[in-house]
């Protein structure tokens, strides 16, 4: 298992490599000039030139670009992400409250889609053809092809302003809210962008569920089990559901992890300051150090979520990892 | 014995054979069953799922109105009229009651939308479509004639776009609708200066932004848009001596007690720039005046017609004219003249077929023009009209219809979302089947490459390329951009489906069978596995595009995607980001939206039918 575990890291680290070159040529690529966002714009000439050859010299822009690759890279590494010039502050300290609400967002979304989605998956693939089936098959079909910003125009528009049982978006203020009260609009900013986000991985997650149960049940040792007289309910979850934990593991490995990232459009449209949101605000204001960042983020927890995913396999099926 | 009978001698067969080669003859059932092409077989399993065949249907309406339904709709998508923004689906700015009898009729006014008509026993009728929206408790609607004024009797209406002033007998002035900018009542200090000299209320005008009056010891009074009316400046000249206005947006044309003409407003305006010396000069004797809003027309008593102003919309050119003229009328962007004989001429813009004068209209005795609407009566009191209907799905905050956008949009979304699962599909087909094929150090290095891309987040990536990217180019070569940056970016798991499907494929049966047999490895290749695949990946085309129409609508409508003014179903979608345009403006983001969703669905519907059609299996899910 640890030989497995190893060589997975050990395929990781080009791949890493390989998607820190491309970020690095797409901040290469961003219109602007960095060294000018970084100065001051009230400096008379002379002044304003010494400045920013220092700051070029600083940036280290004077060097060639492989260098510049490889001192942005290990200053990365070690934690060093640059100056943020939307906020003036480095990007780590900016990053930092965008990241909580997103968190606190997505806790309750993978919450609500694990805990329905799974069940759900299972009961569909075990009636299938039920009304019950083609019910939830008629929702994943919906919700799936829905884009995003589309449910969340229709959520706010019936739920915020027709009916007005929710606010228009935004977040809590802290100033003017305390205890009991604040935790309740935190409640009540999160319902909307929790559901909306919920309402379509669910959709996404119960279609995949639901097929690999399929498969399972479909299998011989299906047929075995049943003529052996087991009770229905161990052939499904001890025979079928555990040899269907492979693809259902994936996904909710990639769930788990999805936690961190932000959804730019959700976010977006409910002003919910998360860490999506930011990345919009951040490429509109050509804060290139903070989009890098933010991608590099990304990319970094997606080939995480991959390597335990890839893990998790080993784990539930000893076929894989013995090959 | 009768087992042998069943059974053909080998003599007998060859003959069907032979016969074969040259006579084709009618098969039994259970033959042709059997040589149903897997074409055919794929057909038959998916007109047999309901959902399928729903989908069909509504993929191809949406590809109907999208391209041939581009054909016919005119390719002014991008046309645009400021007034007129945000106006509700409807079509019924000219329908006016059946009841209307022309010859009570005194006048007829119409705002951007609606119209008004003044009946002869000084009461109000009002037709079209409210161009305002409630705001928070009070009231700016238009349509709805305020309870105070159906006591009174109305001797004089006008109105602008979004406002009506009304004149009655005791010489009030009433006005209602849009007061945004205070139009619609009469200002302090205006009541007092009046109050003070005794005048009272002669003429009422009104315009978009603004409201005048002319009273009667021949003083002009203008309220309304700061911006806008700060350009009209009164000169001494002026004061006390007019006599009649016609107005535009931003200028006046006023006519003078002394016979000569003067123009106010924005100076920079051909308005005011180019009027003919003759006219200044007092030297013509004018009848009439009208102006649209960036032209004015000038009628002497010889029957001399003087027009200046925009080029634009071919309104300076007076076609000629083989009678008298009786009347001119002006609307927002063109002329009707009135000829003796009673038929109408127009000229002007006719995008919102302003120009469009009912064919079988019989001589008229009176017209009327206002904004985009034209109403003529004739003789026998009958009521005319012709000019802008509305628009069916509303118009956008430029005023653009949102039919022809969706239409000209559609067209868009469609073909980047097929251009870029073009992209996808050939880049899949390529890293999948060689890896597939070569396997050893082609395989891992192209599947390490997938691993790479895959490890991309797309969202974010998708939109800070097309920024970084986007900002170099033009907008048209941005639309390929978008093309591109979908396509790169999705291919990985369709390339990880068609490399796991051919490694699938080759382990076979009947593949060990087709080499048994001796077939070419080439055969074995194109005939046995890749049939298989491409299965696979055409499913996987109907299901991509439907993703792919989602990215493009969520790029565009974040701002990053197809840029204005070239529509798309996403972009349309963009203005939504404000909170107005969700609470007040539903059909500008609704309507968009839900073709999305449409197009979307039925792409799913369809992949999903095929995936049951293909593989007989599926069924059982």
């Amino acid at each position: 298992m640890l030989r497995y575990v190893i060589k997975r890291l050990l395929i990781l680290i080009p791949v890493f490599l390989c998607i820190a070159v491309i970020l690095f040529g797409v901040a290469k690529m961003m219109p602007g000039d960095p060294v000018r966002a970084m100065l001051p714009s009230n400096l008379k000439h002379d002044q304003y030139q010494m400045a920013y050859d220092a700051m070029y010299r600083r940036l280290g822009l004077d060097k060639s670009i492989p260098e510049q690759f490889f001192a942005w890279f290990f200053n990365m590494l070690r934690g060093e992400f640059g100056w943020s010039s939307m906020n003036n502050r480095p990007v780590i300290d900016v990053i930092a409250e965008p990241m909580r609400n997103t968190v606190i967002l997505n806790i309750g979304v993978i919450f609500l889609q694990l805990l329905i989605a799974i069940p759900v998956g299972i009961r569909c693939a075990v009636k299938r053809m039920s009304v019950f089936d083609n019910a939830w098959q008629v929702f994943s079909l919906i919700f799936w092809s829905m884009p995003s910003f589309f449910l969340s125009l229709c959520f706010l528009y019936l739920f915020s302003i027709h009916l007005g049982w929710l606010p228009f978006g935004g977040m809590p203020s802290s100033v003017t809210l305390s205890g009991w009260a604040y935790f309740f609009a935190w409640i009540r900013h999160m319902v909307l962008p929790a559901t909306v986000l919920a309402l379509i991985s669910i959709a996404y997650t119960i279609r995949i569920v639901r097929n690999s149960m399929i498969d399972a049940l479909n299998q011989d040792y299906i047929r075995t089990a049943r003529a052996k007289g087991l009770k229905e309910k161990t052939v499904i979850y001890s025979h079928a559901f555990r040899n269907a934990l492979i693809p259902i593991s994936t996904v909710v490995v990639f769930t788990i992890f999805s936690l961190f990232s932000g959804s730019p459009v959700t976010e977006s449209v409910f002003a919910w300051h998360g860490i999506g949101r930011m990345l919009i605000q951040a490429v509109m204001m050509r804060d290139t150090m903070l989009i890098v960042t933010l991608n590099a983020f990304f990319a970094v927890i997606s080939l995480v979520a991959v390597l335990v995913a890839d893990i998790v396999y080993g784990l539930v099926d000893p076929r894989v990892r013995l090959s | 014995m009768s087992n042998q009978q069943q059974k053909p001698g080998v003599f007998a067969s060859i003959c069907r054979c032979l016969k074969g080669l040259f006579v084709r003859d009618k098969l039994s059932f259970l033959d042709e069953e059997a040589l149903q092409t897997p074409f055919k077989t794929i057909a038959k399993n998916y007109f047999r799922n309901k959902l399928g065949i729903i989908g069909l249907i509504v993929f191809i309406a949406c590809l109907l109105f999208s391209f041939v339904g581009s054909q016919f709709a005119p390719s002014t998508f991008t046309y645009f009229e400021l007034t007129n923004g945000n106006l509700r689906p409807s079509t019924n700015y000219l329908n006016f009651p059946k009841d209307l009898d022309g010859n009570r009729v005194v006048k007829i006014v119409s705002g951007i939308s609606f119209s008004f008509a003044l009946m002869d026993d000084g009461q109000l009728v009002s037709w079209g479509t409210e161009p305002n929206i409630r705001q928070e408790n009070v009231s700016d609607y238009v349509l709805a004639i305020p309870e105070e004024i159906r006591s009174k009797r109305i001797v004089d209406i006008t109105t602008g776009g979004r406002h009506v002033l009304a004149l009655d007998d005791e010489g009030e002035l009433h006005g209602w609708g849009y007061y945004g900018h205070g139009q619609t009542t009469l200002p302090d200090d205006v009541r007092r200066e009046m109050e003070a000299s005794g005048a009272s209320i002669d003429q009422i005008y009104a315009a978009t932004m603004w409201s005048a009056i002319v009273t009667s010891d021949k003083n002009l009074h203008i309220w309304g848009s700061q911006q806008t009316i700060q350009n009209f400046k009164l000169t001494r000249a002026m004061r006390g001596h007019v006599v009649k206005v016609a107005t535009g947006d931003n200028n006046m044309l006023l006519l003078l007690d002394d016979g000569s003409l003067a123009v106010i407003g924005d100076r920079s305006s051909e308005f005011h720039g180019n009027v003919p010396k003759e006219l200044t000069e007092g030297s013509i004797a004018v009848v009439d005046i009208v102006a649209c809003n960036r032209n004015a027309l000038v009628l002497d008593a010889n029957g001399d017609i003087y027009t200046w102003g925009s080029t634009m919309d071919g309104l300076t050119r007076v076609p000629a004219f083989d009678q008298d003229v009786r009347t001119i009328e002006a609307g927002y962007k063109h002329f009707n003249a009135l000829l003796e004989d009673g038929s109408v001429v127009s000229w002007g813009a006719n995008q919102l077929s302003q120009l469009d004068t009912p064919k079988d209209m019989p001589a008229l005795t009176a017209i009327y023009a206002d904004y985009f609407q034209n109403y003529g009566i004739d003789e026998d009191g009958s009521i005319y009209a012709w000019g802008n209907r509305g628009y069916i799905l509303g118009s956008d905050e430029f005023g653009r219809d949102m039919l022809h956008r969706l239409i000209h949009g559609g067209r868009i979304s469609l073909t980047v979302g097929a251009i870029a699962i073009l992209i996808e599909v050939i880049i899949a087909l390529f890293i999948g089947l060689t890896s597939g094929f070569f396997g050893k150090w082609v395989d891992h290095l192209l599947m390490r490459t997938t691993d790479v891309f895959s490890a991309i987040p797309f969202l974010p990536i998708a939109i800070t390329l097309s920024y970084a990217v986007g900002s170099l180019l033009s907008e048209a070569q941005r639309l390929y951009l978008i093309m591109v940056v979908l396509g790169v970016l999705t291919w990985m798991p369709l390339a990880r489906m068609i490399r796991a499907q051919l490694l699938v494929e080759r382990e076979k049966d009947f593949v060990l069978a087709a080499k048994a047999l001796g077939i070419r490895q080439q055969k074995i290749m194109w005939r046995h596995i890749l049939p298989n695949v491409f299965n696979l990946v055409i499913v996987n085309i109907t299901l991509g595009y439907a993703s792919l129409l989602l990215y493009e609508a969520i790029l565009s409508f974040l701002g990053f995607g197809v840029a204005q003014p070239t529509p798309s179903w996403g972009n349309m979608l963009t203005s939504a980001q404000n909170s107005a345009v969700i609470q007040y403006y539903w059909w500008r983001w609704f309507i968009p939206g839900l073709f999305v969703v449409l197009a979307a669905l039925s792409s799913n519907l369809i992949g999903d039918a095929l995936r049951e059609a293909m593989d007989p299996r599926e069924n059982e899910r």
